[in-house]
């Protein structure tokens, strides 16, 4: 917490006489309306209720959007912002119709909330489709590549250029890369 | 044995309480003032904190006085050291079973005087006031105005309906 306590207590003041000090402001704020201290307690809550969390006001709906949209384990929710996905038979996801001309104003007000993108190649259900990805690398505005910094964990079978496909979308605000080589589900059932 | 060093504490209304200097350091912006000022009979104001709520600070202070202190560069934002909402002990459960106002008294006064036990049973007791209820009732609840229009709502709703189940 970088801000002083005190620096809150400025609202709705109301005024007291004591004996040292002549005034003395008492603050009949509410912890709700202190930024750091609603974070607090939406951090406390389980999914499910940091959604309802997100709709009770706009104050209440910053700090539940981040924490919804701060660890993403798959793009699919984010680019669904930008035109329908439907998901393909082998589990990839692929866009209903042509990206060329979408209004990408959705997409720019969750995109910055995320911090973190775990991405396993074993995992298709989870994935864009190749053609998703090269639509989205080639239409994507420059300045609503994700702008802050965000780690990402790569969870691979083995280097896989189309898992790595996602990266250059990210990678203006990548900060840290993990690659993690995990035997595929395939092999530890074999085993 | 000489008996164990005091304090005195002023609250905002100008009540004094005298109080163990070890109960005292549970919050670590009396205990910086400590530090800073050195040891004084002078009492130690805290014009952000009313009598009956310092008392009951001081009644969880008094509880917890042997606790070990929480580590400084726990990371909150990291799940393993964010517990969930249900886990509160009961001493704990008990102590804040007070009416919203105080509660949220409670939660000011714990984080004005950084005891970061307490501001976490705090907001933990606020988020068991959330769980399982609709945004309306969440409003009631807390006499919060909806400054969404329907449709802004709705679009809230559709664009995280994914986030739900994870």
């Amino acid at each position: 917490m970088s801000q002083s306590p005190s620096a809150h207590l400025t609202k709705k003041s109301r005024t007291f006489q004591t004996s040292d000090s002549p005034l003395v402001h008492i603050s009949a704020l509410s912890p709700l309306d202190v930024p750091e201290l609603l974070e607090m307690i939406i951090g406390n809550l389980a999914a499910k209720d940091i959604v309802l969390a997100a709709r009770v006001c706009r104050t209440w709906s910053e700090p539940a959007l981040d924490r919804i949209w701060r660890e993403m384990r798959s793009l699919v929710p984010l680019f669904s912002l930008v035109r329908p996905m439907t998901q393909q038979s082998d589990g990839e996801w692929e866009f209903i119709g042509d990206i060329k001309d979408v209004d990408w104003a959705r997409y720019a007000v969750y995109a910055p909330r995320i911090r973190e993108v775990v991405v396993r190649d074993y995992d298709r259900e989870a994935q864009l489709s190749t053609q998703a990805m090269r639509a989205i690398s080639a239409h994507l505005p420059s300045h609503l590549q994700l702008p802050l910094p965000a780690t990402i964990y790569l969870l691979a079978t083995a280097p896989d250029p189309q898992t790595l496909l996602e990266l250059p979308l990210i990678s203006q605000s990548l900060r840290k890369l993990g690659v993690y080589f995990r035997l595929h589900p395939h092999f530890i059932t074999r085993a | 044995m000489s008996a164990a060093p005091q304090v005195t504490l002023e609250s905002s209304d100008g009540e004094k309480f005298k109080v163990d200097k070890e109960v005292a350091e549970r919050s670590v912006l009396i205990k910086n003032m400590i530090e800073d000022v050195g040891e004084s009979d002078n009492p130690i104001p805290l014009p952000n904190v009313n009598a009956s709520v310092l008392k009951k600070v001081l009644e969880y202070c008094e509880h917890h006085r042997g606790d070990p202190l929480p580590a400084a560069d726990a990371d909150p934002s990291n799940d393993d050291n964010r517990k969930r909402a249900t886990e509160i002990s009961d001493w704990d459960q008990k102590f804040i079973q007070v009416d919203q106002e105080m509660l949220f008294e409670i939660i000011l006064a714990a984080n004005y005087m950084d005891i970061k036990p307490l501001l976490d049973v705090g907001c933990k007791t606020v988020a068991n006031m959330i769980k399982g209820k609709t945004p309306e009732e969440i409003r009631k609840l807390f006499n919060i105005v909806n400054d969404f229009t329907p449709e802004e709502e709705a679009q809230i709703k559709k664009e995280n309906e994914w986030a739900e189940d994870r």
